[in-house]
């Protein structure tokens, strides 16, 4: 399938932090994410959470339409972690930005229950941490990326990535003593 | 993040050294960490707060970040909303839109105003969203039409307009209506029962209009069955689902040809999940749901889609503890089951069926939607089944039984915690449906209702679960443990054998699980007195435990007991004293896994200390009451059962006052748990005359038994060993009270029906010929009296199970031959008994008669 295939080469455009890659990548799959949740949230009796893996993994199938291979679902769930990881900081950013009055227009929440500020606050913060993570070691990175802002488990996280189980818990395990310890030591 | 972040600093070496120490432990780590970190102590101190870090509890950011995600999702969607198209102040054709109301999956709805100056009429004015209005979906829209301008009735809302917009979308205008879904508008204004139900029969009536119309609605739930302030009941989107025909998905959903899901997941029917053929059941299906929805106030399967493809639960299961319980339970409950049945052949065939019923309820008349009663046959179970105890053998021959009824109880338990969760449903269901087990008067009134469950369970077993073997073997051996609680054997017996077959194709024939089985049948055909048969079935059960690797100890030693058990049925004490004690000494380390082969275990090992003197070094009985007592709890049937056996092992101690005790906790929790008529409760009852009996209380031991006596005869007729059993202890209270001549015939009656009814070979038959005997000797029918001591002597010498019993009808043949004249011979005869007698306590007269010495 064509969209797959251009998946992974955005991916790899954006790993080589090609200027316009990611950009490129979130319209690729922003819109069915979007649809997707929008779904999701419709149909959802009040009270429940919103079940954002499953979006994630729904938009993935939609978007393979059937020829689903290990390949282009590695990818994907790549490329979802780190769609998602740009939006969430985008839009926390942007919430931080409009409460110190940079004239930035927050989005409106109206539907959505209160967004805490911490929420805003931690995501800046990890986002952060991961980008400091990643000059220990890249995968510290990407892991926790797959971990933490697509809310993949153990096993997709190996798939994303090409690792064993063991390993990401490897992997968990010491980003985890970093991030911890930046906290203790007082974050941004 | 800190400027000063640690890994700014020795980045590369710490990073090493740390990841290193991560993957070694203890003693290790700290020599790791000496040789790299030398004399470097700050550097040491920080990789050690990243290990503490790391390996402390907590996750600072998990939580958090996974709100963001939600909130991200939700505010973007809201966003959306807000930068959709807004028709508001537009005019199309006749109509004027005013608002926007709402934004559905497919369909933005306005509010509108008729404009063509000839009547003022509001009206619903609905259109597809961008993006959606493919070419077919819009063919499909203009033909529906049609079919939905030709309905017309009060309660649907009615199709007022069509056309399309200026840039080709189609758009619907339907009657305005203002009102509250059925089920908020039910809970806000608090309406009772029946008026939630004549609510629920306009809407049936609705559907019925639509059906004979052929419109499917597809998508009958709560948002889409309004009801106005005035009480006015309108259905929505009738027919809408059908313009946008299902086609397949990867995700199994029903998606349009678009590939957007449209179908509400979790209110669809299970053949519309399954994507097989809708037809008007779907909708009948659908406001099954909905009676749910009203009765109860909640939806059934709680969002869980999964969970549609099995049956719903009865409305009355939630409704528990509320005054509601008693009016929703039974028909009510068979109505909605009805309606919203898995299968739609079993479902009414029309929303008109579904509606009478309804009716039918509100005027109290009967229900169409209750099952047949099927008449029960209770089968003489001839020549079979001795769930009993004769007098002098009371604790010994109820072990079989006592299992069974134990360790079904636990086992249907431990079977229904290892059933996946939709099997897990099914039994639970099948079982909390109307109060299967609350006690009736006559045990038919009660047991009929729990037959009639375990038949449909059979039934539905077999029809629906042909893909799914696992969970049918499963299943199949769960109801036949419940047949068998209820002393149905042939019916348990013939559906262990179905699942034994199913689980020896499944797991092979020296499996865990066909282990368990055989064990179970082998439990069964002993129970029926076939013991040729559960020789062979536990011999290998034992012999699979003994030898296939994957067996635990615990398995090993839950097989060892069985066998023990039936070798102790047999007579074979040694075999079974040795499979005993080794199955004990495994069990006893972890008494709750396997608490009733434990317990049992415990009581036969005391038999064999108090009966035939064999010496063991613990008190078995003290332990077989605080394993029953801890594990199960003071209050519950399976210590109340426990109780029973350990108050008739008292009993045979001679401990009067502890087993009275005992009896007194136990039996009225079986009474009101189990029924005054079945196995359990009657042999309990049984051994509380015997203990009467054995405080002299004879006359009580009397009515005890004769009330017993009668209560069986009911339950099972003549030809029946529980039967017999009460004649023969009937007849002995009658006899030690001295009125030979009553008693006799007792006697013969529990003899000759033990023949008719027991293998020729078991010793219990001997038990009502000593009676004989002692009754005769007493009427001075000497020669009678010897002859029937010696036919009893000699079926007790043939198997040894009991040898004080046999010392009893040596002396009875003594004194006989003494009384006869031949006093050297009978002298003899009764002087070498006693070693026979050992020291098991006698009843009276038996140690005076056989001059038993009295230890001093």
């Amino acid at each position: 399938m064509t969209e797959s295939l251009d998946i992974a080469a955005l991916l790899e455009a954006v790993g080589r932090s090609e200027h316009g890659a990611m950009d490129e990548l979130v319209r690729v799959i922003y819109p069915d994410l979007r649809r997707i949740a929008h779904f999701h949230l419709v149909k959802e009796r009040p009270g429940h959470t919103l079940n954002t893996t499953a979006i994630v993994h729904e938009a993935y199938l939609r978007l393979a339409g059937g020829n689903a291979n290990w390949n282009d679902r590695e990818h994907f769930l790549r490329a979802a972690s780190a769609v998602m990881r740009h939006l969430l900081v985008d839009y926390a950013r942007q919430r931080e930005a409009a409460k110190r009055g940079s004239g930035l227009r927050p989005l409106t929440l109206t539907d959505a229950g209160p967004a805490t500020d911490d929420d805003s606050v931690a995501v800046i913060a990890l986002d952060d941490a991961l980008r400091e993570l990643s000059r220990i070691d890249q995968r510290l990175e990407q892991v926790m990326e797959c971990r933490y802002f697509a809310g993949l488990s153990t096993r997709e996280t190996a798939e994303a990535l090409g690792m064993s189980e063991r390993t990401v818990e490897r992997e968990v395990l010491r980003a985890k003593g970093y991030l911890k310890r930046a906290l203790q030591s007082g974050g941004g | 993040m800190a400027a000063d972040s640690p890994t700014t600093g020795c980045g590369g070496a710490l990073d090493r050294i740390y990841t290193g120490a991560l993957e070694r432990r203890g003693g290790e780590r700290r020599r790791y960490l000496d040789e790299q970190c030398r004399a470097d102590e700050p550097l040491r101190r920080e990789v050690e707060a990243l290990l503490d870090a790391a390996e402390r509890e907590g996750d600072p950011f998990a939580e958090q970040i996974q709100a963001a995600r939600e909130h991200l999702f939700r505010s973007l969607l809201a966003s959306d909303a807000k930068a959709e198209e807004d028709l508001s102040g537009q005019r199309f054709q006749n109509w004027r839109i005013e608002r926007r109301l709402a934004r559905g999956g497919l369909a933005t709805v306005y509010l509108a105003q008729r404009d063509d100056g000839e009547f003022v009429q509001q009206a619903a004015f609905k259109v597809l969203r961008r993006g959606l209005d493919t070419e077919d979906v819009v063919a499909r829209f203009r033909a529906e039409r049609q079919i939905l301008s030709s309905l017309e009735h009060p309660s649907i809302a009615r199709f007022l307009d069509g056309g399309a917009l200026p840039d080709g979308r189609p758009y619907l205008v339907l009657e305005y209506v203002d009102g509250r879904p059925i089920t908020d508008h039910c809970s806000e204004r608090g309406l009772e029962l029946r008026d939630r139900l004549r609510l629920l029969i306009r809407v049936l009536r609705a559907l019925h209009h639509a059906h004979s119309h052929l419109v499917v609605h597809r998508d009958v739930k709560p948002s889409n069955v309004l009801v106005s302030a005035e009480g006015e009941v309108k259905l929505l989107d009738f027919g809408i689902a059908k313009l946008l025909e299902p086609g397949p998905s990867p995700t199994g959903a029903l998606h349009t040809r678009t590939g957007v899901a449209l179908l509400t997941p979790g209110y669809g029917s299970p053949e519309q999940h399954a994507r097989a053929t809708v037809t008007t059941g779907s909708d009948i299906y659908q406001a099954g749901l909905l009676l749910y929805e009203l009765l109860t106030g909640e939806f059934p399967f709680d969002g869980d889609p999964s969970a549609v493809a099995f049956q719903v639960p009865p409305p009355s299961q939630r409704l528990r503890g509320t005054a509601l319980y008693r009016q929703v339970r039974g028909d009510l409950d068979a109505i909605t089951l009805r309606a919203a049945h898995a299968d739609p052949a079993q479902r009414y065939t029309s929303a008109d069926e579904m509606r009478l019923d309804l009716e039918h309820f509100l005027a109290g008349r009967p229900v169409q939607a209750q099952p047949d009663r099927f008449s029960y046959r209770l089968r003489k179970l001839a020549g079979r089944n001795p769930w009993l105890m004769p007098l002098l053998a009371v604790v010994v021959l109820g072990t079989i039984a006592y299992v069974v009824t134990l360790t079904v109880y636990s086992a249907r338990l431990e079977r229904e915690r290892q059933l996946a969760a939709a099997a897990q449903q099914f039994m639970v269901e099948l079982f909390r449906s109307p109060d299967p087990f609350a006690p009736a008067d006559p045990a038919r009134g009660r047991d009929i209702r729990v037959v009639d469950t375990l038949e449909l369970g059979q039934r539905r077993v077999r029809e629906e679960l042909g893909a799914q073997p696992e969970l049918r073997a499963a299943l199949l051996a769960s109801i036949s443990d419940v047949y068998a609680s209820l002393d149905q054997h042939a019916e348990a017996i013939d559906l262990r054998e179905e699942a034994l077959a199913l689980e020896t194709e499944l797991h092979g024939p020296r499996s865990a699980q066909v282990a368990s089985s055989l064990r179970a049948l082998g439990y069964q055909y002993a129970a029926t007195g076939d013991m040729e048969r559960a020789d062979v079935l536990l011999e290998r059960q034992l012999e699979i435990a003994r030898s296939s690797r994957g067996v635990s100890p615990a398995d090993l030693a839950v097989a060892r007991i069985a066998s023990g058990l039936h070798e102790e049925r047999r007579g074979n004490l040694d075999r079974s004293h040795e499979l005993l004690l080794q199955g004990v000494a495994t069990l006893r380390a972890e008494p709750a896994s396997h608490p009733n082969e434990l317990v049992e275990a415990l009581i036969v090992l005391e038999q064999h200390r108090s009966f035939a003197d064999v010496p063991i070094d613990f008190d078995p009985l003290r332990e077989a009451e605080q394993v029953a007592r801890r594990v199960f709890g003071a209050d519950s049937l399976q210590a109340a059962l426990v109780q029973v056996r350990l108050a008739s092992s008292l009993t045979n101690r001679g401990e009067y006052d502890a087993s009275e005790q005992h009896f007194l906790a136990a039996i009225p929790v079986l009474e009101a748990r189990l029924g005054p008529n079945h196995g359990s409760t009657l042999d309990a009852l049984n051994n509380l005359g015997y203990l009467y009996h054995g405080q002299g209380d004879l006359a009580g031991a009397e009515r005890l038994h004769g009330e017993l006596l009668a209560r069986k005869i009911t339950k099972y007729g003549e030809q029946h060993s529980a039967v017999a059993d009460s004649y023969q202890n009937f007849g002995s209270a009658i006899t030690h009270q001295g009125r030979y001549d009553e008693s006799l015939p007792l006697h013969r009656k529990a003899y000759e029906t033990f023949k008719v009814v027991l293998n020729e070979d078991n010793y219990v038959i001997a038990v009502p010929l000593l009676s004989i005997a002692y009754v005769q000797l007493r009427r001075g029918e000497l020669a009678e009296a010897e002859a029937a001591a010696r036919e009893a002597l000699a079926r007790l010498q043939a198997t040894p199970a009991a040898r004080h019993l046999q010392g009893v009808a040596q002396c009875l043949v003594g004194v006989s031959l003494e009384r006869r004249g031949q006093a050297a011979e009978g002298g003899a005869l009764i002087a070498s008994s006693h070693a026979l007698i050992g020291s098991a306590s006698l009843p009276e007269p038996y140690p005076e008669l056989c001059r038993v010495p009295v230890e001093g």
